[in-house]
């Protein structure tokens, strides 16, 4: 099978201290859950409960508001003690619901029921979709029935994407769950496509994972998917969309296929995408992988959301070491967090514990021109330089130069031997370059 | 930079290369043994001259961090440019020309332009050319007796050899080598070159190990042989820029390199052209600096073939024994015209679309 990617940059990264797919375990319920009402990128979900107040396992306790907001389900039965204002790791401010476990289990460890949804219209999908909270399970987060309402009003030609890529080691949630919930993956595909009347899917994995490819191509012919299977590498950033792209358009040529716009979809999504369509279940729990130097015994684990992080961490044997960081994420993207209250969302795909020798030393320096930046930016931009022009506020100047083309990869960064922020103040001052464009249009602010 | 926490809105939480400072203190310690090598044969004069330079680097450094508020000693650079600088002075030389040469490098040259990475002029190079100008008979005087003054000297009495051999000449001059040389010459042509149908000349393997009179780069080729293993090794260097330099000016001596001592052509001496007038310093530690380096592969490659160029000119025809470090300054020279070039070509937007 022909291997397409992107065309120039990128890094190989491989981390020990992630967890292996082999070490999987189910979550213990947590006796106190802490669920955000903003996990997601529009609008704090608007609570429909009152402090005080019993729920129920999967009942509704924020309403979505607006465009890029999602419903907020309870992960556990229990009592509302109260709301509380929290600070997300990505620096939003949201309410928070503060749950204790009590009562019984309508959901958990009870028979699915099947539910069937062929003679359901796209809108009525949608609908579904949304009252069962269900966004992309992962950054941005966004609901996952306007994407496809947005497909669905689409007149040109589409083809849903299916991330099955694997260009960072802490992305093994995605993986774990392609072995355990294949067919509901597969399901969710088939549901996707209905609810977003898309007639094309390409399932995109990377080299390594041609056994996934294999016995997704299996399972999707119980729903007669009209499925093309493409092959991608394995270095960062692959599964970013920009690098997708580029490695579809490649196949594209190389195919003589005309793929139109592209919808992309994660793999925990279209599981998610089942679960609520299917089995009536919102989003309440998903994979996340738990690792770094600085803990005792990485795993996935399949936990509730809004179980706090500290929590996870005693799952997995504690801390071997004093962690230095602990982020969410991964540490090519991840964010810093610095609460162990801090709770599993519905987007959070991983979170870990660093040692001192694991970030590789913290102390910057002057920039040296080593050239590293240039070779691994997969836009051909000049770090170096972008920076240097950031660093002195001319916000134009690198604009012009392409700070706007940064999409944010880290690759710049996390090569550089004066552990300067490259793509931290790029980003930044590509920001401000923004704003400075459209103040000297007359634009909005 | 320093001081600032950037730690809660950076985005990558870790970092995969060796950093700046390792780098620095590396190459120091690749300096550092070419220096102990050589003072293992000159009562330790050489480790006196990089002691010299050393001291007065840091110093400055920490000067000039007092005045500006950055404290930059850490990151190893100042040490690394006085021991390199002092690598490229004679071992006979007063150290207080080392405490000169590296106040101009540190002060003038690197702290001048903003400090470390914004030079435009090796710091190594820009002290050697202040000290090698301003006090050009102490230099020379320092010189005397080396291999290369001797050379050059001879060349201007008209001494030639037919086959083009600057040992050849050094021989006539009454340059003998050593017992040492002859032992291991004889083996290794018993044993490894008589099977290639090859013989190796008497002479080479003193250079390895030199201790008389020159340059203190040219006094510690053992060790710094095994420094350049050291970072090469840690993979923090392109290895291919000292290998072109090296493939090029080889090339060169070997072709041309025989004309001016009175060979023929394409029988240079291309061993001795390696191992003596500094060239190994030049290729491993100064074309290989990436401050004064351009930005893209294709721009090192421009430079480093036009330094193996110049080095070749100005040791074989303009008979500068030094004309490696000549070369790698005139390379900087062109750098910031080759980044302005590169800027456009491989990183403008027309580029990227």
């Amino acid at each position: 099978m022909k291997l397409y990617t992107f065309t120039r940059g990128g890094i190989e990264f491989a981390d020990p201290s992630a967890p292996s797919y082999n070490s999987t375990q189910i979550g213990f319920l947590p006796a106190l859950s802490v669920i955000p009402l903003t996990q997601h990128p529009g609008k704090e979900a608007q609570r429909v409960v009152e402090e005080g107040e019993w729920v129920k396992e999967g009942m509704l306790i924020g309403r979505a508001q607006g465009p890029g907001s999602a419903n907020i389900h309870a992960s556990i039965p229990g009592r509302i003690l109260k709301f509380v204002t929290w600070d997300m790791h990505d620096g939003r401010r949201t309410s928070a619901a503060v749950l204790r476990m009590e009562g019984p289990f309508e959901k958990l460890g009870k028979k699915n029921g099947r539910f069937p949804w062929d003679g359901l219209s796209p809108y009525d999908l949608q609908r579904l979709l949304a009252e069962k909270g269900v966004v992309e399970m992962e950054d941005p987060g966004r609901p996952v029935a306007e994407l496809f309402h947005g497909a669905l009003e689409q007149k040109d030609k589409q083809t849903l994407v299916i991330r099955c890529v694997f260009d960072d080691p802490w992305l093994v949630a995605d993986r774990v769950l392609m072995e355990e919930r294949l067919s509901e993956v597969v399901e969710g595909t088939a549901i996707a496509l209905r609810a977003s009347g898309i007639n094309r899917v390409l399932f995109v994995f990377s080299k390594g994972t041609e056994d996934l490819s294999l016995r997704f191509s299996r399972e999707a012919e119980k729903f007669k998917l009209p499925l093309t299977s493409v092959m991608v590498g394995t270095r960062y950033p692959q599964r970013n969309i920009r690098e997708l792209e580029q490695a579809l358009q490649r196949f594209e040529k190389h195919e003589g296929v005309e793929l139109g716009g592209l919808c992309f979809l994660g793999v925990a999504t279209l599981a998610a995408i089942c679960d609520a369509v299917a089995y009536n279940k919102p989003v309440m729990e998903r994979y996340v992988a738990v690792g770094g130097m600085a803990l005792k015994n990485p795993l996935v684990i399949r936990v509730r959301i809004g179980t706090r992080i500290g929590d996870v961490f005693e799952e997995c044997g504690g801390f071997s070491s004093e962690p230095v960081k602990i982020a969410v994420g991964s540490p090519l993207r991840g964010k810093r967090v610095l609460d162990l209250d801090e709770p599993i969302t519905k987007t959070t795909t991983a979170i870990f514990a660093l040692s001192a020798e694991q970030i590789g030393g913290i102390d910057t320096v002057d920039c040296i021109n080593c050239g590293e930046c240039r070779a691994v930016c997969p836009v051909g931009l000049d770090p170096e330089r972008l920076f240097k022009l950031a660093l002195s506020k001319k916000d134009a100047e690198a604009s012009r130069e392409g700070a706007l083309e940064c999409h944010g990869c880290g690759c710049c960064e996390i090569l550089c031997p004066s552990r300067l922020p490259l793509s931290s103040v790029i980003r930044d001052s590509a920001i401000r370059g923004k704003q400075l464009t459209l103040s000297d249009s007359g634009g909005p602010l | 930079m320093n001081g600032i926490d950037l730690s809660l809105s950076r985005i990558p939480q870790i970092h995969m290369t060796v950093p700046t400072a390792t780098r620095m203190w590396l190459v120091s310690l690749c300096s550092f043994l070419v220096v102990l090598q050589s003072s293992l044969t000159d009562s330790f004069s050489s480790l006196f001259i990089a002691l010299a330079a050393v001291v007065t680097g840091v110093f400055v450094e920490w000067i000039v961090g007092l005045s500006s508020k950055r404290h930059t000693l850490k990151d190893g650079s100042a040490v690394a440019s006085a021991l390199v600088f002092s690598l490229m002075l004679p071992h006979q030389i007063h150290p207080l020309y080392a405490v000169f040469g590296t106040l101009f490098a540190i002060l003038v040259v690197k702290h001048s332009f903003g400090g470390l990475g914004t030079n435009w002029l090796n710091p190594a190079i820009g002290g050697w050319l202040f000290i090698r100008f301003s006090w050009p008979k102490v230099f020379t005087e320092a010189l005397q007796g080396s291999p290369l003054s001797t050379l050059a000297v001879e060349l201007q009495k008209g001494i030639i050899d037919p086959s083009g051999s600057p040992l050849g000449i050094l021989k006539i001059a009454g340059f003998k080598g050593s017992p040492t040389d002859t032992v291991v010459t004889d083996t290794l042509n018993s044993t490894v070159f008589s099977r290639l149908g090859a013989q190796m000349p008497g002479g080479y393997v003193d250079y390895f190990s030199f201790s008389g009179s020159g340059i203190i780069a040219d006094r510690g080729i053992g060790l710094l042989l095994l420094g350049t293993v050291l970072i090469l090794a840690l993979a923090f260097a392109r290895v291919w820029i000292p290998a072109l330099f090296l493939l090029c000016y080889t090339t060169l001596v070997r072709l041309f390199g025989a004309l001016p001592l009175g060979g023929s052509w394409g029988s240079g001496d291309m061993l001795f052209g390696l191992l003596t007038g500094g060239t190994l310093v030049a290729a491993f530690l100064m074309a290989l600096d990436p401050a004064t380096g351009p930005k893209s592969n294709v721009g090192a490659a421009v430079i480093v073939v036009f330094t193996a160029l110049a080095a070749y000119f100005f040791r074989y025809l303009g008979m500068d024994s030094y004309g490696a470090f000549l070369a790698i300054a005139l390379g900087n020279v062109f750098v910031p015209l080759i980044r302005e070039w590169e800027s456009h070509s491989f990183y403008g937007r027309n580029r990227r679309s």
